[in-house]
């Protein structure tokens, strides 16, 4: 990696996040400090509940009303996101620096304006071109992301559009004031597998043409398998590990990935269960002590009923806050089913493709 | 679209078509008749001369479509009809008597007598079919050049003509119709008007006795007004008269001084009143209510759902909640009070249709009564909206609260509002009843309870009638509405085609 993509766009220094709900604070998130690199694909993986989708919401201020940052700063290119007060400062933020894709495009369009008219709406308001103008670069994003007759097309309300073409102009939208974040969560959830792999591709060949960095919220490690470059695992609103798509598969450190890693569906073979995590994660609502994990983790130390475990460095681009890294630790290796997990993978991903393209093959026959 | 609306209206056509049946024959079945009489001053005055009571009471009930009656000189002209060579008396003669008792039996008529003079008259009971069939064969009347056979003027021409006539400009003028002027033009609303098709929903008794239903409910009221015209023979000069509704009047019974003035046989003018009719003041009130309701309703509801949770959400709901919970009639008094203090009349006829102040208190306290429900629901409706995806979506690419209120959310949660704009409108105008009880206004709003008192019969149809036609149309302009603001409601029948 040359210095230059090293360069860090987002920095997340010991965020907090707390919600009031019904007179009780919920702790969503819990000291999580993490950076994002320019240029760069940094998924977030996570259990429901564990944090994900609220921690980048606080990126473009976007908390519920029930919600504050209780600590910690998120700097974005030098400026202070954690100081902007109002809405009006953080409208310059947000689609213009910071964009955001959710997850069902079924419902992210305004269902009584054009699809035209929700594009050209944006480019309008973040780059003071003139209608006109503005029309002219909606037909043209349309295009790139993929719609054909895009003139034709700019007119069309959203019912008249397919949740694949749906999710194709939400990125057009997101990327029309070429944001230098996109924040995905969850865009490909909502979609069947064929159409989830094109939004994906469509993702990727715009990343490489427009240049933006993508956090990817996701809890299908396939997915971030093929688009991520660095992955966060949370669990419990706590960053628990972050290293490169290569050291979080293949060499994990934190139980919690490895419970995650087991539960792949890809591993699960004929005669196999497919492995699921035991026990339901901790409530939010009490302070935890000790490891967030700990009561369903089967490699629970006693330290870690005790004490919260610090971030541990592995390698300069792996981190993972257990004590198992401690070096007083007993030594425990992962669990077999996750070793060899290249080979497992690929193996399978291998079987699944060559039946892809037998059907693919079945269906253009037919 | 078309092939959908086509069938839509002709669906309501139809219900008002069930609803106006179904009303007229129960008014007409279940309803006892003498009832009609319990309130008429008539029946005392006529208590000492019960040839006349019978007459007028028969006479009644034909009107109303109860009876087909004909007097003792009626009947003797049709008896001499059919039999050009007898001689027919009211003399109590055999012969005479004969010829009545067939007459009658031939035409299905029962043969009766006066018990003073024992003079013979007919009546005969009319079938519930029959008097329908009468109704909604009356129902519309289309004026063509042979709609008047007059005997008394046999020369009388027969034309439809464009001309520049000297009292009302240009004009469709005919000779041989009901009304002179088949189209017209002048200043008032709405500018193009026409005599060719009138409804006509029979008459009314025994309140406003011997008017037309028609005139009763859409008439002008008050006092007369006068213009200035200059007449086809060259005379200018002040006149209550509506040259507009210039009627055939047969030679007969000329009046010489109009004729003179107008120069042809249309004769017979409506005059010119001051004040709306019934159904203009209420649906004036009704309208400007509608309005005002929403101008005050809206912001109201835009700022309560902005800021929902906060205090002003938390006083306008307490507002609203008391609004619905107290009875209508006290805010009506309570408002009506505020509003006197305020310097509005408290009574309509204090200062007449004519003055701008009377309109202020019934119109506020009518749009007032109807904000709560508007307030209430379009808080309901944006908050729907606002915790939407797209919303969500919109913030997320940039928007301002502002901008995303004033082109999603408000456009979103205004379609279930302008689908009901249109029975709104109605819910006010039938709906005034209390209103327009409490300041004595001149509106149609209590005239359906009144005829009901009054045994109206014919109002009560004719209000059944007007309010279906109006409350069915209106849902069908609701839609009608409903598909313009949101693309995703194609008013298209089943198998239609659909264009994408």
């Amino acid at each position: 990696m040359s210095e230059e993509e090293q360069k860090t766009i987002l920095k997340v220094r010991d965020l907090s996040v707390e919600f009031q709900v019904r007179g009780k604070t919920l702790k969503a998130i819990h000291h999580v400090s993490l950076d994002l690199h320019d240029g760069e694909t940094l998924a977030i993986v996570g259990e429901s509940g564990s944090g994900k989708s609220v921690l980048t919401k606080t990126f473009t201020g976007m908390l519920e009303q029930n919600g504050h940052v209780s600590g910690g700063t998120i700097e974005y290119n030098g400026q202070m996101l954690t100081d902007l007060k109002n809405d009006k400062q953080w409208v310059k933020i947000r689609g213009k620096e910071i964009a955001t894709v959710f997850q069902d495009p079924m419902t992210s369009l305004d269902p009584i304006h054009t699809i035209g008219s929700q594009i050209s709406e944006v480019i309008v308001k973040h780059q003071g071109k003139s209608k006109s103008e503005a029309k002219k670069m909606a037909i043209e994003l349309m295009g790139r992301t993929g719609i054909p007759d895009a003139a034709e097309r700019y007119g069309d309300y959203p019912f008249e559009y397919s949740g694949g073409m749906r999710q194709r102009i939400v990125i057009a939208i997101a990327l029309a004031c070429h944001p230098k974040i996109l924040i995905c969560d969850e865009p490909t959830t909502a979609l069947d597998v064929t159409t989830q792999a094109q939004i994906l591709d469509l993702i990727r060949d715009l990343k490489e043409e427009y240049h933006f960095s993508i956090i990817f919220i996701t809890h299908d490690l396939g997915v971030v398998a093929s688009i991520a470059d660095r992955i966060a695992v949370m669990y419990s609103g706590r960053l628990i590990e972050v290293g490169t798509v290569d050291e979080i598969f293949y060499d994990p450190r934190h139980p919690y990935t490895w419970s995650l890693l087991s539960s792949l569906p890809q591993l699960a073979t004929k005669d196999t269960n497919l492995y699921s995590i035991p026990g339901t994660p901790p409530s939010l609502y009490s302070e935890i002590k000790g490891d967030a994990f700990a009561p369903r983790d089967p490699y629970a130390l006693k330290v870690d009923f005790e004490r919260e475990p610090p971030l541990f460095k592995i390698t300069d681009t792996h981190y993972a806050r257990t004590w198992l890294l401690d070096p007083r630790a007993p030594k425990i290796e992962k669990p077999e089913i996750i070793q060899n997990l290249h080979e497992r993978i690929e193996k399978q991903m291998e079987s699944d493709f060559m039946k892809r393209a037998e059907t693919e093959g079945e269906v253009n026959a037919s | 679209m078309k092939k959908y609306l086509f069938f839509r209206v002709l669906r309501s056509i139809v219900s008002i078509f069930l609803v106006t049946t179904i009303a007229y024959i129960m008014v007409f079945s279940m309803v006892p008749r003498r009832d009609i009489f319990k309130q008429d001053p008539m029946i005392q005055k006529l208590a000492n001369d019960p040839d006349s009571l019978t007459d007028y009471k028969e006479n009644a009930y034909r009107k109303m479509n109860y009876i087909d009656y004909f007097d003792t000189k009626s009947l003797i002209a049709k008896v001499e009809a059919e039999h050009p060579d007898a001689k027919v008396t009211t003399a109590h003669t055999a012969a005479n008597a004969k010829l009545f008792k067939e007459w009658a039996n031939d035409n299905g008529y029962k043969l009766n007598r006066y018990s003073v003079s024992k003079n013979y008259y007919v009546t005969r009971e009319l079938p519930l079919l029959e008097r329908l069939g009468r109704f909604y064969g009356n129902l519309i009347q289309i004026d063509t050049p042979w709609a008047i056979h007059d005997k008394s003027n046999p020369k009388l021409a027969r034309y439809l003509r464009i001309e520049n006539d000297k009292t009302v400009g240009w004009a469709v003028v005919g000779s041989g119709t009901r009304y002179r002027y088949q189209i017209y033009f002048n200043g008032s609303f709405p500018f193009i008007h026409q005599n060719i098709i009138k409804f006509n929903l029979g008459t009314s008794y025994p309140t406003f006795a011997g008017n037309a239903v028609t005139d009763v409910i859409g008439g002008r009221q008050g006092q007369t007004v006068s213009t200035k015209y200059k007449f086809p023979n060259g005379q200018v000069m002040n006149t209550a008269d509506n040259v507009y509704t210039r009627q055939y009047q047969s030679p007969s019974r000329r009046n010489q001084m109009s004729y003179e003035r107008y120069e042809d046989d249309y004769t017979n003018v409506d005059q010119v009143n001051q004040d709306p009719s019934m159904i203009g003041t209420s649906v004036r009130a009704g309208f400007w209510a509608l309005i005002l309701s929403y101008v005050i309703g809206i912001p109201i509801a835009l700022g309560m759902a902005r800021l929902k949770g906060k205090w002003f959400d938390r006083l306008f709901t307490g507002v609203v909640t008391v609004l619905m919970a107290v009875p209508g009639l006290a805010l009506i008094y309570t408002f009506r009070y505020v509003l006197s203090v305020a310097g509005a009349p408290d009574s309509f006829p204090t200062k007449g249709a004519s003055a701008f102040s009377s309109w202020v208190g019934p119109t506020v306290v009518l749009a007032l009564l109807s904000v709560s429900g508007i307030v209430i629901w379009f808080r309901r409706y944006m908050v729907d909206q606002q915790q939407s995806d797209y919303v969500k979506f919109a913030k997320s690419k940039g928007l301002t609260d502002r901008e995303i209120y004033r082109k999603h959310i408000f456009k979103n949660a205004s379609i279930p509002v302008v689908q009901g704009i249109p029975s709104n409108i109605i819910g006010l105008i039938s709906g005034a009843m209390m209103t327009e009880t409490v300041f004595a206004m001149p509106g149609m709003g209590k005239m359906l309870p009144d005829s009901i008192i009054a045994h109206n019969n014919s109002v009560v149809i004719a209000l059944v009638f007007i309010f279906t036609t109006i409350g069915v149309f209106s849902v069908l302009l609701g839609d009608v509405l409903m598909s313009i603001v949101d693309p995703r409601i194609q008013l298209a029948v089943s198998g239609d085609e659909q264009n994408g």
